[in-house]
């Protein structure tokens, strides 16, 4: 324990830190100093700033010594923006030092003097001198000063935010800041650090007793005397070279000699005596098959034979078959063509039954149109009669088409000629008209001088336009660069003229260059008109030209058409024809119906010529055409009935021949399975000789001619069968030794690794002890300090909690002697446990109490931000009091830091201190209360706009 | 009851204030009278009276009283003092705890009464402490008893050098990272 001296900070700058994006100076000399000012504007920043300067850290934000600048410098600060710094002028008792720190730089002086110290631990040395045992190692001593400079002199929002937050998972946060403000937390830290370190230990130490568990098995299996390696490896050595004597014996040829390895040699032994196992057990099956099918060889190849012979007769049977069938199937298509004929003929004749009304109609008919043709009256109708009176009857087909195509010919070539004749009649009037429309020759001369005037006018107004197209792109241009660069000048750079006003030059360039395009526009329009005009006298022209030829066409239209009729007229005269022109129509109409009705009785004709085919038609054609369907119609029906009874046969017929074409395709198939399942039964012969032959040629390589082959080959295999167990007992007896060596080897490793994980968990055993006696002495330390700190505060500890403790719950509060952090607050017969039973608030009224009871104990400057945060209206009024009570008070020399962002609670506070009187501090008079109001915002600046003195000036 | 007076003079005399009345047998408006001692300063005046006989009726009664008192008292001083502002603090001080439950019902009611001034009620409690009249220190303008010690700075704990080497490697590096190393240490 060393006293301790009070720590004033009694001004702060601060730059580009944290909030405080520029540069800001704060006076906290004043025994109580409230920086208020809205949420945002850098209060935390300040306090975070004392923090830094004075321990090198920022608890709260996890910023610790070095490489902090990152985390804590200003966002919002210009790269220009000075470097991050934080200075102060501290008082240490009566001496005063200049402390600055930097990002990662720190520096102490005696104020104005020369630089006293830079190191961290010298610093933290200075500021906290007892918080670290001499004989500490320096990173111990720095972590205890850094602990006890912090726990001690700052209270931040965060750990009252803490205190009052029900979640249980904080309660290791609250129990550290509770050894804070007793000034244990370094001991707690370290305890708990041991705690952690122990349960690593413990866990490590259970891992190498589990190794060690697996390991004694094997440890205790070694019998050290009774097993001689020597002797056993020489066993491992002789059974697997004479295993490989005999094993090479078998086989006759040389192996390789193994080498000195012996599991080598064993294996390769092993590997060996497989090897001859496999071939010997594949002999032995094949030999076996082979004794099977000894007996059955000459079964099976005369079984064969003769599975050969059954098979000729039956494909010959098929074949046989197959020929018979190509014969049926002949006389099958004979019968059904036979059988489609008589069905085509019976249709026939039904259909000419069907016919004989339509044709006696057809015959009436045809004996009224000779009447009319012939324009004489027949007394009977008979068939000759008509046949008679129409010359073109006697006409075949061909010859009759050829008339009727030449007298159609006719027809049209008189149609035409009198079409043209009607022409020719009508071409006179067409050509007077014509004529009366011929243009003059004036007329034509005119239109001709007119076009070529027009011609020449086009051809001048497009030279004009070509000319202005180029005029006008060149002005563009000429303007565009005018304007660019007539800036000053007021002459045309064109023609030189000097228009003496910039403007007015402008204003002539743009016309210039406006008017021009609108000419040239008027020009193209007129180009357009005039080839319109031009195009119409052209027309007129061409028009009055092609009259002109119009009239020589007609007339020579004219005489053609004459030359055709005169022609045609000399031509009907020359066969003798009338000409006139109905008389010649009349005639030819007259042909050609005669003409028709030779064809229709052509028809007819063949009708009954068709139908005389199955009747005997004698009197043809001196036949009656009223008796014509009586004398046909019966002969017909006889036909008829004749043909279904040709069909009937011819069905019966065909279906006989089917069923034997059915019946030979069964016999067919049936022979063809038989041949089937033969040549199955010929192949599985074959393939078992063929395996009894392989199986053979396994065992010898001459053929196998008789059964004795088969029995030596049965002996040789025993024998050989007897050195192979021989040599497998050999190996056997090898690796049971090889193994016993192994097992050996594996005991001999077991143990040194059994040496070895107790020697590890000696070591960790060794260092668990250590490790328990730490955190046991530090526990016991924590423990000692903390009521050593508790009795010391507790006078003022007490009455302070029950001042903030307005609304009075528990009387008073009392520590337990087993564990210093567990508190309980008495209300009357009742123990209320700060963990479980104290209000959120109730939590950081104790919190304020112990910081405060401690800052009246050590003096100094204390930063507090937002500790009004969470109290009610009436702890609050208490608060104030108790801290103009700190102010006031002889015994205490204390500079308080608060922040708020209430301006009534400044107000409030301003009012308690209204009629305190002003200190005498370092020689200075100085106000009980000052107020410091800081202004704006990271990003447009923070500044301390106001810092108002409150108090009683004598 | 003498005790509590003093230990209030005591406390008193540490933040600056001086006992200005000692009024025996005030009679207030109702005819009732009580006796008054007042300590004042530049900024704070405390009035304490006592009850000789506590039910709920003669303690609201008496805080009446009091209050009335001290609320012209108070406009008194501070007319006289250049209207600067005076806290004032009233003070009940019981015989005994609060018996009944009438009577604990009293005391929160008129200490959290926020009129004009704090109001403090203070009992002999002989149970928590040597001091009977400890919880006068409640009255949040008197100043506050010494600390037992001199402001002492707590150190370490008394360790050996093994205990200091673990320390010392501990804050080298996390406990999960030299528990693995003491595997490898020989």
């Amino acid at each position: 324990m060393a006293p301790s001296t009070p720590l004033f900070v009694r001004s702060l700058t601060i730059e580009c830190f944290r909030g405080i994006p520029g540069s800001i100076s704060l006076d906290l000399a004043a025994p109580l100093t409230i920086l208020y000012a809205p949420n945002g504007t850098g209060k935390s920043s300040v306090c975070d700033a004392a923090e830094w300067l004075v321990t090198g850290q920022v608890d709260r934000l996890g910023v610790q010594s070095r490489g902090s600048e990152e985390t804590l410098r200003c966002l919002f600060a210009n790269r220009d923006s000075p470097e991050m710094s934080v200075r102060g002028e501290v008082w240490l008792g009566q001496t005063q030092y200049s402390l600055e720190r930097r990002a990662d730089e720190w520096m102490a002086c005696l104020n104005g003097e020369d630089e006293l110290v830079r190191r961290d631990s010298d610093i933290l040395g200075l500021l906290a001198s007892g918080a670290a045992d001499p004989d500490d190692h320096h990173k111990t001593s720095i972590a205890k000063r850094q602990a006890w400079l912090r726990g001690t002199r700052f209270l931040s929002s965060e750990s009252l935010a803490i205190l009052v937050d029900p979640d249980p998972a904080t309660l290791a946060i609250r129990e550290r800041l509770f050894a804070d403000l007793l000034g244990v937390r370094h001991l707690l830290d370290r305890e708990q650090k041991c705690s952690k370190y122990l349960d690593e230990l413990h866990r490590e130490s259970r891992r190498t007793k589990d190794s060690i568990d697996t390991i004694q098995p094997y440890e205790s299996d070694t019998d050290e005397a009774a097993f001689d390696q020597e002797a056993t490896r020489r066993q491992v050595e002789e059974a697997s070279r004479s295993a490989f004597k005999l094993l090479e014996g078998t086989d006759g040829s040389e192996s390789q000699v193994p080498g000195e390895d012996l599991n080598e040699l064993a294996l390769q032994a092993k590997t060996l005596l497989s090897s001859r196992n496999a071939k010997h057990a594949a002999r032995s099956e094949a030999c076996k098959k082979v004794e099977l099918g000894w007996s059955k060889l000459e079964d099976l190849r005369s079984s064969m034979g003769e599975h050969q012979k059954r098979i000729t007769p039956l494909e010959e049977r098929i074949e046989e078959l197959r020929e018979k069938d190509l014969g049926t199937q002949r006389t099958l298509r004979l019968q059904e063509r036979s059988r489609g004929k008589a069905i085509a003929e019976v249709q026939q004749l039904s259909q000419m039954a069907r016919k004989l009304p339509r044709l006696k109609k057809r015959l009436q008919d045809a004996a009224v149109e000779c009447e009319r043709l012939s324009g004489s009256r027949f007394e009977s109708y008979l068939m000759s009669d008509l046949l008679a009176s129409v010359p073109e009857a006697s006409l075949n087909g061909s010859a009759r088409a050829q008339v009727f195509r030449e007298v159609s010919g006719f027809r049209d070539g008189l149609d035409r000629h009198l079409r043209e004749k009607a022409e020719l009649d009508e071409m006179p009037k067409r050509i007077a008209v014509l004529k009366k429309h011929l243009p003059t020759r004036s007329r034509l001369a005119a239109l001709q001088k007119s076009v070529a005037d027009r011609g020449k006018q086009i051809a001048k107004i497009r030279g004009t336009i070509d000319l202005s197209s180029d005029v006008i792109q060149k002005l563009q241009r000429a303007a565009r660069d005018a304007l660019k660069l007539l800036e000053s000048s007021t002459q045309c750079p064109v023609c030189q003229h000097d228009w003496k006003s910039r403007s007015l030059l402008m204003e002539q360039v743009r016309q210039a260059s406006r008017s021009m395009p609108r000419d040239w526009f008027a020009l193209q329009k007129q180009l357009e008109d005039t080839e319109a005009v031009a195009r119409r006298e052209r027309y007129d022209l061409e028009r009055e030209r092609n009259r002109k030829e119009g009239v020589t066409r007609a007339e020579n239209r004219q005489t053609t058409l004459q030359q055709r009729w005169d022609k045609y007229l000399r031509d009907l005269e020359e066969f003798g024809l009338d000409t006139r022109p109905s008389h010649i129509r009349s005639s030819i109409d007259a042909r050609l119906a005669s003409l028709r009705l030779a064809e229709r009785l052509a028809e007819i004709s063949s009708v009954v010529e068709e139908a005389s085919k199955y009747c005997e038609l004698v009197k043809w054609p001196q036949i009656l055409i009223e008796t014509i369907e009586d004398e046909l119609r019966e002969p017909l029906e006889n036909a008829r009935a004749e043909g279904d009874i040709r069909i009937q046969s011819l069905d019966s017929a065909l279906k006989e021949t089917r069923d034997q074409q059915k019946a030979r395709d069964a016999e067919i198939s049936d022979r063809e399975a038989e041949i089937e399942f033969l040549r199955k039964e010929w192949q599985r012969d074959q393939e078992a000789l063929r395996g009894y032959q392989d199986a053979w040629r396994l065992l010898a390589s001459e053929p196998l001619k008789h059964s004795r082959q088969v029995k030596a080959a049965v002996d040789s295999l025993s024998r050989e069968r007897t050195v192979l167990g021989n040599a497998e007992r050999l190996l056997d007896e090898a690796f049971r030794a090889l193994e016993s060596l192994k097992q050996r080897e594996k005991q001999r490793q077991a143990s040194s690794k059994a040496k070895e994980q107790w020697e590890r968990l000696r070591r960790l055993e060794k260092k668990i002890r250590v490790a328990e006696g730490t955190r046991d002495v530090l526990a016991q330390a924590r423990k000692a300090h903390t009521q050593d700190q508790l009795r010391t505060l507790w006078n003022s500890l007490v009455p302070l909690f029950s001042r903030i403790q307005a609304n009075r719950v528990m009387d008073q509060i009392e520590w337990s002697e087993q564990d210093p952090l567990q508190w309980m607050g008495v209300a009357g017969d009742v123990r209320l446990d700060p963990k479980n039973h104290f209000s959120q608030g109730q939590r950081q009224d104790l919190a304020l109490s112990l910081f405060l009871s401690r800052a009246r104990l050590l003096g100094g400057t204390f930063f507090l931000d937002e500790p009004l945060l969470y109290l009610d209206d009436l702890n609050r009024v208490g608060l104030f009091d108790i801290l103009r009570v700190l102010v006031v008070e002889d015994t205490s020399d204390l500079a308080m830091v608060l922040t708020t962002a209430s301006r009534a609670l400044v107000r409030h506070i301003a009012q308690k201190f209204a009629s305190v009187p002003w200190k005498t501090r370092w020689g200075e008079e100085t106000p009980p209360l000052r107020v410091i109001t800081l202004t704006g915002n990271p990003r447009v600046g923070v500044s301390a706009l106001q810092s108002e003195s409150v108090g009683l000036r004598k | 009851m003498k005790k509590a007076y003093e230990l209030i003079r005591t406390y008193s005399q540490s933040v600056g204030l001086t006992e200005v009345l000692n009024l025996s047998s005030h009679q207030g408006r109702n005819g009732n009278s009580i006796d008054v001692r007042v300590w004042q300063g530049p900024y704070a005046c405390i009035a304490a009276t006592h009850l000789n006989e506590v039910n709920p009726d003669s303690l609201i009664r008496t805080w009446e009283i009091l209050q009335s008192w001290l609320d012209e008292w108070l406009d008194k001083q501070e007319s006289s003092n250049l209207e600067a502002l005076m806290d004032g603090y009233l003070v009940l001080l019981l015989p005994d705890p609060p018996g009944t439950q009438e009577i604990e019902s009293a005391v929160p009611y008129i200490e959290q009464n926020s009129q004009t001034c704090r109001k403090t009620v203070i009992w002999r409690e002989d149970r928590l402490s040597d001091e009977p009249w400890m919880s006068v220190l409640r009255i949040t303008s008197l100043g506050l008893p010494a600390s037992a010690g001199d402001g002492a700075i707590v150190s370490g704990a008394h360790l050996s050098r093994d205990q200091e080497d673990l320390l010392a490697a501990l804050d080298e590096l996390t406990p999960s990272a030299l528990a693995k190393r003491a595997l490898e240490d020989k």
